[in-house]
């Protein structure tokens, strides 16, 4: 595995991580006693997907927890193997769908991005054979995924009045339940950074295939998706988009990242002891 | 980066494009292309990108239970958790999105998410009520004026 893949599967498996920990204290009235009534839509997967409340009992909840913060972790270390990325994905979409009501866009984009990781797995694994196919299907899945939320939400919001006209941010800033309310302030800030906002997300499918923009873009989605995960009540969200971010870090910066972080992982051999040959 | 293999190709764009017609706003796509993109994307790849789109609502809103001592409560200001008060708002949204729909009261589900919260939060409550605050006019967004809907209590 390269190192920009290595540092994709070490963010979203800690994002998965930080998740379901951060989940913790509210757990039973998330999972095992929902204050969300049981959602089940049609469709062939739901056994699967809605196990969780429908046939498999409330109790469950807490193995599942157990199983998905234990392959996150594996995941964080790069120990798991595809089948256990599979078992992870069907852990994760069934605490997220037992919580629909505490759901969100970020939970949604790790769902799919989990799901397309299971084939990537499997291709680094298998060798040159198989994964000179499987390896770019789930990579380029995961990318494309990104790019389709900005530019879906983008498309959105063009359709509407209040962004293209400068208003939007102004109106949720103005929510009690939003912030910063200091920004009702600066109405012509409030216009800038909404107008700035929707540049990003046209922008940046589009922008993120010139080498030389993606700093900037990456630099400028994260910052907004911090904004949005301090003011908006969204962390998850926010962090959500931060980690995918991984899959279109270049390999040389990745690589130049581990090189910095090396030191700190991995130990000086202690002396008196002998090298390896 | 690497040359994609052809068919690898095909089928990220297929599947984004897929996607695209089940995310995108319903006006733009035609109804079989809709059809197909949700049959294939509801199950597994079940996704939208509506936050604060295509406008965020012009009125903020939260629930109100009233208690055995007969003061209005909004829980949320109390509740720490961020996913804990995602559930009391989301509760909300749904119940101003369904009124503003047409409909009298909250659908079935929502009115069992409603007795569920109303029984954690604040037991023994005695009526429920969604509170907004509209704004009138976009251009003054600090400008809002209060609303009260009172709600059957589940």
């Amino acid at each position: 595995m390269n190192a920009a893949l290595r540092a994709a599967q070490v963010a979203l498996h800690a994002w998965v991580l930080g998740f379901v920990l951060s989940a913790l204290p509210v757990a039973t009235t998330l999972w095992v006693a929902p204050l969300a009534p049981p959602w089940v839509p049609p469709g062939p997967f739901t056994p699967l997907t809605h196990a969780l409340g429908t046939w498999l009992p409330a109790a469950s909840a807490w193995p599942v927890v157990g199983m998905v913060l234990m392959l996150s972790v594996l995941g964080v270390l790069g120990r798991l193997r595809w089948w256990a990325a599979l078992l992870l994905w069907v852990g994760y979409v069934n605490l997220m769908h037992r919580a629909w009501m505490a759901g969100s866009g970020g939970q949604q984009l790790m769902a799919n991005l989990l799901l397309w990781n299971v084939p990537l797995l499997a291709g680094v694994q298998a060798g040159s054979a198989r994964g000179a196919w499987l390896v770019p299907l789930g990579l380029w899945m995961m990318r494309v995924q990104l790019l389709l939320a900005y530019g879906v939400t983008a498309v959105h919001k063009l359709g509407g009045t209040l962004w293209p006209t400068g208003r939007a941010l102004g109106v949720v800033v103005g929510d009690e339940a939003f912030g910063p309310v200091a920004l009702l302030q600066w109405p012509l800030l409030a216009q800038g950074l909404t107008w700035g906002v929707l540049a990003l997300q046209v922008l940046f499918p589009l922008l993120i295939w010139w080498r030389s923009a993606r700093p900037w873009l990456l630099g400028c989605g994260a910052l907004f998706h911090l904004g949005t995960a301090l003011w908006m009540d969204i962390p998850e969200m926010g962090l959500a988009f931060i980690a995918a971010y991984g899959l279109w870090l270049p390999e040389e910066w990745a690589q130049r990242a581990w090189a910095r972080l090396r030191p700190l992982t991995s130990p000086a051999p202690r002396s008196g002891r002998r090298p390896p040959p | 980066m690497r040359p994609v293999p052809r068919p690898v190709l095909l089928l990220v764009v297929v599947h984004a494009a897929l996607l695209a017609c089940y995310t995108l706003p319903a006006t733009g796509v035609p109804e079989p292309a809709r059809a197909l993109a949700t049959a294939y994307a509801r199950g597994l790849f079940h996704q939208q990108w509506q936050l604060f789109a295509p406008d965020p609502p012009l009125c903020s809103c939260h629930l109100e239970w009233r208690s055995s001592a007969g003061d209005w409560t909004d829980p949320l200001p109390a509740t720490t958790h961020y996913l804990a008060r995602r559930m009391l708002r989301s509760a909300a949204w749904n119940v101003q999105r369904e009124l503003a729909g047409g409909a009298d009261a909250p659908s079935a589900p929502l009115q069992q998410a409603l007795h569920r919260l109303g029984a954690h939060h604040v037991p023994h409550a005695t009526g429920l009520r969604l509170v907004e605050h509209c704004v009138t006019d976009p251009a003054r967004p600090a400008e809002r004026e209060p609303r009260i809907t009172p709600l059957p209590l589940p």
